[in-house]
C-alpha cells in the first residue's frame, strides 16, 4: 500500500513538471531567445544528469562526457549529410556510436583506479579537437566543422516550438530512464558501493560490470543529445570541445548536487540562466565558475539538492514535533 | 667519414637536449608523485602551478619589478610554497572529512586549475610573455652547440633533486613524508602530525612546479594554459614510474626524456606528446602500477 | 591511569561498543580477552585516537583524551601497537625505530631508547640495516613493539601481539611484555586466545582481566576471580578446572 502511494507521488511530480513545461511555450512562443535558452536547458539537463549518473552514483570520475557529446553530434551530422538518412535515425545512430566508444574506453579503464579514468578521459577530450581538425579528409569539416546539417523534419523542417516539444519529450524520456536505473538494483548497488565499498564488494556486487553498463549508457544518452544539438543548431565545430562548455556542465553537476537526482538538472537550470547573465563579464566567467566548483565542494558538497534535503528534513522533523499534528 | 662525424655530433646534440628534458620532467614529475604518495591527491592544478611559477618569474624579473635572477627565483619559490600550503589547509583539508573525497578532490583540483589559469589571464593579460634566460649565448662542447642556459637548467635540476633526496632521507620531516606515503595508519600510530605533513608536501610540490616553470620559462612562450602539456607529460612519467614512488619517477623521467628526444628527432616534433600518450596506454594495459609502484 | 567511561562506538548503524567502561591503574598489566569481532580492536583504536567514540569519555592521567588526534595522545605517553603492525616497508629496521621517536620528548632521549630496544630485541640490532619488508612475522612484531617503545610511552596498548606466531615465539613475546611491564610500563594487552595466554607457563603475570563480548564487558577481575568463576571458565576455557 505504502509502495503504491510512494510511486504515485513520484509520478505526480513528473506529471506536474511535464504539464508546467508543456505550457511554457504558450507564454513565450514569440520570444525566440527564451525558447532557445529553454531548449538549451533541456539539452544540458540530460547531459548533466548523464554525467551525474556516472560521477555521483557510479563514482567514476569521467572527464570525457563532452567528448561523447561531440562524437554524437559529429557522427549524426556526418551520417545525415553524406547519406540522406532521416535526421531522426541519425540521432539514434549518433547516440549508438557514442555508446560504443564509451564501451570501448570503459573496457580497459574501468578496472583501474579513479585517477587513471580521469586522466584518460580528459586526454580523450583534449585530443579530440586535434583529431577533428585533421580529419577533414574523413568528412569532419576540419577547423570549420559541419554546417548546414539537415534539421529535424516531419514533411517540413520543424519550427522552434515543435523542436522545443521534441526536446521536452527526449528530456523526460531519458530522465525517466535514468531515474529508473538509479532506483533499480543497479542504482542501489552503487549507493551501497558509495557508502561502504569493501562491505558491498564482499556481498558480491560486481562493480566492473555495472560500471561498464552505466558508463556506456551515459555515453549513449549524451551522444543522443549531442546529435540533437547538431541538428537543432545545424552546425557543429571543434569549438564545442572548448573549456567553456566542459566547465559549464561540470559546474551544473557539482552545484546541483552530485549523486542526488535530480540535482544535476536543477544545476543545469541555474547554470543555463547564470551563463546568459555572465556573458557580459566574459573574462571573469571561467574564474567565477572555477570558484563555484571549489567553494561548493568545500562548503556544500551535496550541492543545492543536498541543501534542499537538509532543509526538508529539518522542516519534517519540526512538523513531527509540532503539537498541532 | 664526414657522415660518421655528423652522426656522432647529432647524437651528442640529441643526448644533450634529452638530458635537459629529463631534468625538467624529473622535477615536475617528482612533485606530482610526492603529493600523490603522501596525500593520495592527483593534483590537477600542478600544471597551473607550473604556469604561475613562470608568470611570477616574469613578473619579478621583467614585468613589473626588475629583480635579478637570484632574487626572482627565491621569491617565486617562496610564494609557490605558500600557495601549496594554503591550498592544503583551505581546500584539501576540509574535503577530507567526506567519504567520497577521492572523487571530490579530482573535481576540486580541476576547478582550482581552471580558476588559476583564468586568474593568470585576468591579472597578467592575454599577451604571451617571455622571460630572459639566466645566461645568454652558447658554448661549444666538442662539436656540439649547447645553450648556456640549458647547462644552468641541468645543473640546477641536479642540485634540487639532490637536495630533495637528502631532505627525504636525512631530515626528520623528510622521514615523516616518506612514512606517510608508505603507511598512513602507521604514521598516525607513531604520532606524526598528518595535516602538517600533507601541507608541507603540497608546499614542496608547488615549489617544485614553480621551479620547473622558472627553468623552462625562458625556453618557451608563456601563456595561461602552458602548463597543461607539461602536466600531461609529468603524469605519464609518474604512472610509468609508479604513482607514489620517487625512485620510479626519476627513472621514468630519464626514460621518457630520452625517448621523446629520439622520437622527435627521427619522426618529427609533432610526435612529442603522442608518444607520451602511447606510453601511457601501454603502461595501463601491461602493468598499471608502473615500474616501482605498489597497489595498495 | 587509563579510565574508559561508558563509551559507545558506532560504525554507521552498527554499534561495536556499548557503554564500555574499564580502568587500568598505573603499573598494571591488564588483559582484554574476547572473540574476534566483538570490539577488542575497536576499543584500543578508540583509546589511541584512531577512532572517536560517539558517547562517553576516555581519560588518561585524569585528562580527557577522547576526541584528540593520535599525535596528541602519543605526546601524552599513550602508544598503540597495532595487530596489523603498520610498519614502513621501504624503511630499514633502524629507520622504523628512529621515526618512532619523532615526538619531541622521545627525540631527546632517542639514543637511550635505542639502547633499551636493542637490548630487549637483539635480533633487531642484528637486522637493523635490513628493510622492514624483509622481516619474518616474529621479527616484525618485535619491530612494531620496539617502534612503540621509541615513542617514550608510559602506557602501551598492545593488540594481539602473539597472533600467527609459533608457540615458542608466543612465550617469548609474553615474556618480553612482562619484562617491559616490570620496568614501570602500564600495559593494556588484547588477546584472543585466553587459554594460550593463561597457560604460557606463567610468563605473563597480569593484574586484571577483562572479558568483552558483543561490545560489552562481561567480566572483570583478577586471575583468582577468573579461576573461581566456573561459568566464565567453561565458556572461555572449555573446562571447569
Amino acid at each position: 500500500m505504502g509502495v503504491i502511494l510512494a510511486m504515485q507521488k513520484e509520478y505526480r511530480i513528473y506529471i506536474i513538471m511535464v504539464a508546467v513545461f508543456s505550457l511554457l511555450p504558450f507564454f513565450y512562443h514569440e520570444n525566440r531567445y527564451v525558447m532557445h535558452v529553454l531548449i538549451l536547458f533541456l539539452i544540458w539537463g540530460v547531459v548533466a544528469a548523464a554525467w551525474d549518473l556516472i560521477l555521483g552514483y557510479a563514482g567514476i570520475v569521467s572527464l570525457g562526457q563532452i567528448a561523447f557529446f561531440a562524437v554524437g553530434g559529429y557522427a549524426s551530422g556526418m551520417l545525415s549529410m553524406s547519406t540522406g538518412v532521416s535526421p531522426w535515425a541519425c540521432i539514434a545512430a549518433g547516440g549508438i556510436v557514442a555508446g560504443v566508444i564509451g564501451l570501448g574506453i570503459g573496457l580497459p579503464c574501468l578496472r583501474l583506479r579513479g585517477v587513471y579514468v580521469a586522466v584518460v578521459t580528459l586526454g580523450l577530450h583534449l585530443v579530440m579537437p586535434t583529431l577533428l581538425m585533421r580529419g577533414r579528409d574523413w568528412g569532419t569539416g576540419g577547423w570549420y566543422g559541419l554546417s548546414n546539417i539537415p534539421p529535424l523534419r516531419v514533411s517540413a523542417p520543424l519550427g522552434l516550438v515543435p523542436i522545443y516539444y521534441v526536446a521536452l519529450g527526449m528530456f523526460f524520456l531519458l530522465l525517466f530512464f535514468m531515474d529508473k536505473i538509479i532506483h533499480s538494483s543497479i542504482g542501489l548497488a552503487f549507493v551501497a558501493l558509495r557508502e561502504a565499498e569493501q562491505f558491498a564488494e564482499s556481498l558480491g556486487v560486481n562493480q566492473y560490470k555495472y560500471k561498464l553498463m552505466v558508463f556506456s549508457m551515459s555515453a549513449f544518452f549524451t551522444g543522443v543529445m549531442g546529435a540533437f544539438y547538431a541538428h537543432y543548431i545545424s552546425k557543429i565545430t571543434p569549438a564545442i570541445l572548448n573549456l567553456d562548455l566542459f566547465l559549464l556542465v561540470m559546474v551544473m553537476v557539482v552545484l546541483g548536487g552530485k549523486g542526488r537526482f535530480p540535482g544535476a538538472v536543477i544545476g543545469a537550470f541555474v547554470l543555463t540562466v547564470l551563463n546568459e547573465v555572465l556573458r557580459a563579464a566574459e573574462i571573469y566567467r571561467v574564474l567565477v565558475l572555477g570558484l563555484i566548483i571549489v567553494l561548493t565542494m568545500i562548503y556544500m558538497p551535496n550541492g543545492l539538492m543536498g541543501s534542499f534535503e537538509l532543509v526538508a528534513h529539518s522542516i519534517g522533523r519540526r512538523l513531527k514535533r509540532s503539537p498541532v499534528l | 667519414m664526414g657522415g660518421w662525424e655528423l652522426n656522432l655530433g647529432m647524437l651528442s646534440q640529441v643526448l644533450i637536449t634529452g638530458s635537459i628534458n629529463c631534468a625538467i620532467y624529473a622535477i615536475m614529475a617528482v612533485g606530482l608523485t610526492l603529493v600523490y604518495g603522501s596525500t593520495r591527491i592527483l593534483n590537477f592544478a600542478h600544471g597551473s602551478l607550473f604556469s604561475w611559477g613562470a608568470y611570477l618569474a616574469w613578473f619579478f624579473s621583467v614585468g613589473y619589478f626588475r629583480f635579478n635572477y637570484a632574487i626572482t627565483v627565491v621569491l617565486t619559490i617562496f610564494i609557490m610554497f605558500f600557495v601549496g600550503l594554503l591550498f592544503e589547509r583551505v581546500v584539501s583539508h576540509p574535503l577530507r572529512r567526506y567519504p567520497d573525497w577521492q572523487t571530490n578532490i579530482i573535481i576540486v583540483t580541476l576547478g582550482a586549475a581552471l580558476f588559476m589559469d583564468n586568474l593568470a589571464l585576468v591579472v597578467f593579460g592575454p599577451r604571451t610573455k617571455r622571460i630572459p634566460r639566466l645566461l645568454e649565448g652558447s658554448v661549444n662542447i666538442g662539436n656540439v652547440v649547447v645553450d648556456r642556459h640549458d647547462i644552468v637548467i641541468v645543473i640546477m635540476a641536479a642540485v634540487i633533486l639532490l637536495l630533495l633526496g637528502a631532505f627525504l632521507k636525512k631530515t626528520w620531516y623528510g622521514m615523516a613524508v616518506r612514512a606517510v606515503a608508505q603507511d598512513s595508519t602507521g604514521a598516525q600510530i607513531v604520532g606524526l602530525h598528518m595535516d602538517r605533513v600533507f601541507s608541507g608536501t603540497l608546499g614542496i610540490s608547488a615549489a617544485l612546479a614553480g621551479i620547473s616553470g622558472i627553468l623552462l620559462g625562458p625556453k618557451t612562450l608563456i601563456f595561461p594554459s602552458v602548463g597543461w602539456e607539461v602536466f600531461a607529460k609529468a603524469f605519464v612519467i609518474t604512472v610509468l614510474g609508479g604513482l607514489g614512488s620517487v625512485k620510479g619517477t626519476l627513472y621514468a623521467a630519464i626514460i621518457m626524456g630520452m625517448v621523446e628526444v629520439f622520437v622527435t628527432y627521427i619522426l618529427g616534433a609533432v610526435w612529442g606528446l603522442p608518444i607520451f600518450i602511447g606510453v601511457l596506454l601501454l603502461v595501463l594495459i601491461v602493468r598499471p602500477k608502473g615500474l616501482f609502484g605498489t597497489w595498495e | 591511569m587509563l579510565e574508559v567511561e561508558r563509551i559507545d562506538m558506532f560504525y554507521e548503524e552498527y554499534q561495536a561498543l556499548k557503554e564500555i567502561s574499564l580502568e587500568v591503574k598505573e603499573g598494571e598489566l591488564a588483559i582484554l580477552f574476547g572473540p574476534n569481532g566483538h570490539g577488542k580492536s575497536t576499543l584500543l583504536k578508540s583509546v589511541c585516537g584512531l577512532l572517536t567514540p560517539q558517547a562517553g569519555h576516555i581519560r588518561f592521567n585524569g585528562e580527557i583524551i577522547s576526541g584528540l588526534g593520535t599525535h596528541e595522545i602519543v605526546k601524552r605517553g599513550l602508544v598503540y601497537i597495532a595487530e596489523d603492525k603498520h610498519l614502513f616497508p621501504e624503511m630499514t629496521v633502524e629507520e622504523n625505530l628512529k621515526i618512532g621517536a619523532y615526538n619531541t620528548t622521545a627525540r631527546r632521549k632517542k639514543d637511550e631508547h635505542f639502547a633499551y630496544v636493542y637490548g630487549l630485541f637483539p635480533r633487531l640490532l642484528e637486522r637493523r640495516k635490513r628493510l622492514a619488508s624483509t622481516l619474518s612475522g616474529g621479527e616484525a612484531r618485535m619491530l612494531a613493539l620496539g617502534r612503540g617503545l621509541m615513542s617514550s610511552p608510559s602506557f602501551l596498548a598492545i593488540d594481539e601481539p602473539s597472533f600467527g606466531l609459533s608457540p615458542l615465539m608466543r612465550t617469548e613475546v609474553f615474556r618480553t611484555i612482562s619484562e617491559i611491564n616490570k620496568n614501570h610500563m602500564t600495559i593494556l594487552l588484547v588477546e584472543q586466545s585466553v587459554a594460550e595466554a593463561l597457560e604460557s607457563g606463567g610468563t605473563l603475570s597480569f593484574d586484571m582481566i577483562y572479558l568483552i563480548e558483543n561490545g560489552q564487558i562481561v567480566f572483570e577481575g583478577s586471575k583468582e576471580d577468573l579461576v573461581r568463576n566456573d561459568h566464565i571458565k567453561e565458556v572461555f576455557l572449555g573446562t571447569t578446572d
